[in-house]
């Protein structure tokens, strides 16, 4: 091998695999990539100077150090993370011994893991674009380690590299469809702690501003029929109802854990969320969610998953979880009786707490009934100069008073919280309600979004008879903030930005692209034991369990070789014969089996001339048929007619010499 | 079509008084005709006496040719061949004497007994068609034929040409003995040389340069030229030979069977055409790997001709 080809062949291997590893560099800590780019300098450099490789004993040396990074760093040689600095590092290290086709292949295959960790990242269509490139380009360095030295034909492997892949497809689809789905999180990787934004356990005023700030979806949801007005888009994720006087909290579940009384009315919805991967034990609901389709409890195979809006998850939601609800946003809930226990807490405030909030309660109460109470607190919201914004000056000990009547700077939470407090002083059990209110519908792929920057906090109070009852402080201050379909930036911002994220086009973009990225995930990243048992019911292997799957497989995999088959027969094929070629085949084999065989390299004439001779009998017809083949054959201005004489010609001459005896 | 069996027509007289000075000898005197057509060059290789010469001088006779020869011998010069530049004392210049090559039909008898200084005299007018002198191009004849005629290389005495020399020549063909027949026939007869005086011009050379520029458009259908260029490749890769044959072998290979083909009154050219002009133009081209010595015209048939079937 010149020392030419080996630093190309270097060159192929080490930049594919490089290619492969640019996804990891974000979260790869930089002495890692700076130890595999150090190794790859060196080993080109070692190839075109023909310097010695490192010993074994270095070599091992080196194995150490890596693992012992890796421990430093992460402190585990588990993980996402920790894997791929390892997987790293040991492709760095396989790089230094490189010598064989062997040793390329096997780098070749860690590139083909740092694809694989690449998709455990994500899966997005971009994302997977780019690690079918590196795949391609893996797969044609493999090609070029094994091409025969010499043959640099830069091209080749590139193609043949495409060819496999392309053909290797129907059988990825075929095992994609039908390899049996494991439930949940297939590849056991621990969740990846780091900051995660959405709505916690607890509330205190302030929490939710940065989420205002994203448009980071977090559910999508598809609805049998219309959906819900604009103004009864509230979904419930949180309810907090323990107060200690700066903060809500979560209340502690009631042991039962029995779903309350609900007294359906009105329209209901029935509809399937996706719940992007939140990291948070919580589900969403449309308020109020009053029944829920077994299948959605079995998909969730969760017994804890009673109560929606004010209910949890069984875990964090790691992945994209889809599940099916009804919901009746004019239901009633506990309409008849609030037991004393919760009343006792819905009441409850901190004593020191809100002294001058109290004492306002108090005055506004005044005899008035629970609607006229809450009227009269939202009157003053209104009346008040209080005023929306999502940069409040922080508060401080006591932030229900400080914001009532120092700051009156706030959003949503401001109120709700402060909403909650005064209505606790003047009496009326109330809690407060975090969730999202609102969402953009999406004309593309007919379904509502719902973003972070629709995180929103309200308030419920109990009122007899009517039971737990919706307020929204905050639609009293800003009307325009709970009345809008559009994204919390739009509101937030203002000028350019937001007339050009209005602009009809670009919102028709925008949504053609969520309904993109949401046919994928729902499609393929979505495609669980569900979808598959669908798929299954579809093509008539319904009921069949993992004996189905098993059908399909071999069907696919039979189906996939006949086509393969097919395909190499067509591309294999002799080419379609010419007549002419074919009809003095045939005489030539009619004659040889009178005994008179062409030489291999007889003339057509010569072989005439030959055949007259020996067979004078058939002489005549045998010139006649030579001449004509040799006329339509090799002579100029043969003409389709002349062809067809010489296949009718054909036939009679093997007519004759089969006659002949 | 008529022009195909139209040449013929024309060429049959020339055929038959060629067969009437050389006995016996109608393929090779074919193949001579074919290479004139072709506008090639000859080489004759044989023993002395068989009647190279003879073919030759017929030749010159039968197309009506001026005719020159020139006896190599081991102290010619290229101007022996060429021509001279000599002083014209009353112009007061140098006036240049044309020499022998400046016929229409030159043979070169025994080629290889000059000295390849001489030998390439000779050679490079024939690929050129011209000579230049003391910096002057003069143009040569048209048509213009050279028949060279050579020893066998065992003889003693011979600088045997060069392979990229033998390749000026589109055919090399061998006389050989007559048979008994024809040889009574010979020792019967009138002495050839008088015989040769009596010989008329039997195509004018009118008719024989629009022969030759009929030749390379003869028709040659596709499978044909599969046919070529299987026999080319199987030259190159069968490994029985030391170099393959040259495109400009393959192109002389074609015009050849063209030739050949013309001469035969056919419009097109067949396989057995290429194969009865494979060994006159292959034979002095190729060389066997194996061969131990002499003759390889009989392997080259086996090794080549029919190993490649006819497409």
């Amino acid at each position: 091998m010149t020392p030419n080809s080996g630093v190309r062949r270097l060159l192929a291997t080490a930049g594919a695999l490089s290619i492969a590893l640019l996804p990891h560099l974000i979260h790869l800590p930089a002495w890692v990539t700076a130890a595999f780019v150090a190794t790859v300098a060196w080993r080109i450099a070692a190839e075109q100077r023909a310097w010695a490789m490192p010993s074994r004993p270095w070599r091992l040396v080196g194995a150490f150090a890596a693992v012992l990074g890796v421990l430093l760093q992460f402190h585990t040689l588990n993980g996402l993370d920790a894997g791929t600095a390892l997987l790293t590092l040991m492709a760095a290290l396989k790089l230094a011994e490189t010598r064989a086709p062997r040793d390329h292949a096997v780098l070749v295959f860690v590139g083909y893991l740092l694809c694989l960790a690449t998709l455990l990242y994500g899966e997005s269509p971009p994302r997977l674009a780019f690690v079918l490139l590196a795949v391609w380009l893996l797969t044609a360095a493999l090609a070029r380690v094994h091409r025969p030295v010499g043959a640099d034909a830069p091209v080749r492997p590139f193609r043949l590299a495409a060819r496999v892949l392309v053909l290797g497809l129907p059988l990825a689809v075929i095992l994609f469809l039908f390899v049996p789905r494991l439930e949940g999180r297939f590849w056991a990787i621990p969740a990846r702690g780091g900051a995660v934004t959405g709505i916690g356990d607890d509330m205190a005023p302030g929490d939710v501003a940065n989420l205002a700030l994203s448009d980071e979806p977090v559910l999508r949801a598809w609805f049998d029929g219309p959906p819900p007005p604009l103004a009864s888009r509230y979904w419930r994720v949180q309810v907090f109802e323990n107060f200690d006087g700066r903060a809500w909290h979560r209340a502690t579940t009631r042991a039962d854990g029995a779903p309350p009384p609900i007294a359906p009315a009105g329209t209901s919805y029935r509809y399937r969320i996706a719940l992007e991967p939140t990291h948070r034990p919580w589900l969403a609901g449309l308020d109020t969610v009053s029944d829920w389709p077994a299948s959605s409890v079995e998909r969730l195979r969760s017994g804890a998953l009673v109560r929606i809006g004010a209910g949890q998850a069984p875990s964090p939601v790691e992945a994209r979880l889809e599940y099916e609800l009804r919901s009746s946003p004019r239901a009633q809930v506990m309409p008849d009786l609030l037991p004393d226990d919760l009343r006792r807490r819905d009441l409850e405030l901190p004593a020191a707490a809100a002294p001058r909030a109290r004492a306002l309660a108090a005055r506004l109460r005044d005899g008035r009934d629970e609607r006229a109470f809450a009227a009269a607190v939202l009157a003053r919201f209104h009346d008040e100069p209080y005023e929306y914004t999502l940069q409040p000056p922080p508060l401080g000990a006591d932030p229900t008073d400080e914001f009532l009547f120092t700051t009156r700077q706030g959003f949503c939470e401001h109120y709700a919280a402060a909403f909650a407090v005064l209505m606790r002083a003047g009496g009326v059990p109330a809690r407060v309600v975090v969730g999202y209110q609102g969402g953009e519908w999406n004309d593309v792929g007919d379904y509502l979004l719902v973003a972070q920057a629709s995180a929103h906090a309200w308030n419920e109070i109990w009122i007899a008879g009517e039971g737990w009852v919706r307020v929204d402080p905050t639609s009293a201050v800003a009307p325009e903030r709970v009345h809008r379909d559009g994204r919390g930036l739009a509101f937030a911002g203002g000028g350019v930005g937001r007339a050009l994220a209005s602009a009809a086009w670009v919102v028709r973009a925008r949504q053609a692209w969520d309904a993109a990225r949401t046919a994928w995930s729902s499609g393929v990243v979505g495609f669980d034991a569900a979808a598959q048992d669908r798929l299954l019911e579809r093509i008539g292997l319904g009921g069949a369990g993992i004996r189905g799957l098993a059908i399909a497989l071999t069907a696919g995999f039979v189906l996939a070789a006949l086509g393969l088959g097919a395909w190499l027969a067509l591309e294999l094929r002799p080419r379609r014969e010419d007549p002419l070629v074919r009809a003095w085949r045939e005489f030539c084999a009619a004659l040889a089996a009178r005994g008179l065989p062409a030489g291999v390299a007889e003339g057509p004439l010569d072989y005439v001339r030959r055949v007259a001779r020996a067979q004078p009998a058939l002489g005549p017809a045998v010139t006649a048929f030579g001449e004509a083949y040799v006329q339509a054959r090799y002579l100029p201005g043969a003409v389709r007619a002349d062809v067809a004489r010489v296949v009718v010609l054909s036939r009679a001459v093997r007519a004759r010499i089969r006659a002949a005896r | 079509m008529s022009t195909a069996a139209d040449a013929r027509r024309q060429l049959e007289p020339a055929l038959a008084a060629l067969n009437g000075v050389v006995l016996g000898k109608d393929r090779e005197i074919r193949l001579a005709l074919a290479c004139v057509l072709a506008r090639g060059h000859l080489l004759i290789e044989d023993l002395p006496g068989v009647g190279k010469t003879t073919l030759a001088q017929a030749l010159a006779k039968v197309l009506g040719l001026s005719y020159q020869r020139v006896q190599f011998t081991s102290d010619l010069l290229p101007a022996d061949v060429i021509g001279v530049s000599v002083f014209d004392r009353e112009r007061g210049g140098f006036e240049f004497r044309r020499g022998p090559v400046f016929a229409q039909l030159l043979l070169a008898d025994e080629v290889n007994r000059a000295t390849p200084k001489a030998q390439s005299a000779l050679l490079e007018a024939m690929e050129e068609r011209q000579v230049t002198v003391d910096g002057v191009t003069h143009p040569l004849p048209d048509p213009f034929f050279v028949v060279a005629t050579q020893n066998p290389s065992y003889q003693i005495g011979t600088y045997p040409l060069p392979e990229s020399q033998l390749d000026r020549f589109l055919m090399r063909i061998e006389l050989g003995y007559p048979d008994p027949a024809h040889e009574r026939e010979l020792l019967r007869g009138r002495d050839r040389r008088s015989l040769l005086a009596t010989i008329a011009p039997a195509l004018p050379p009118e008719s024989l340069r629009t022969l030759q520029a009929t030749v390379p458009t003869l028709h040659v259908a596709e499978p044909l030229l599969d046919y070529v260029q299987a026999l080319v490749r199987h030259s190159r890769e069968s490994g029985h030979f030391e170099a393959g044959l040259s495109p400009r072998a393959a192109i002389a290979l074609l015009r050849g069977s063209q030739a050949w083909a013309l001469l035969h009154g056919r419009s097109g050219v067949l396989p057995e055409d290429v194969q009865a002009v494979a060994r006159a133009i292959v034979g002095h081209r190729l060389q066997l790997r194996s061969a131990v010595d002499g003759d390889s015209a009989a392997d080259l048939e086996g090794l080549l001709l029919q190993a490649v079937p006819v497409p």
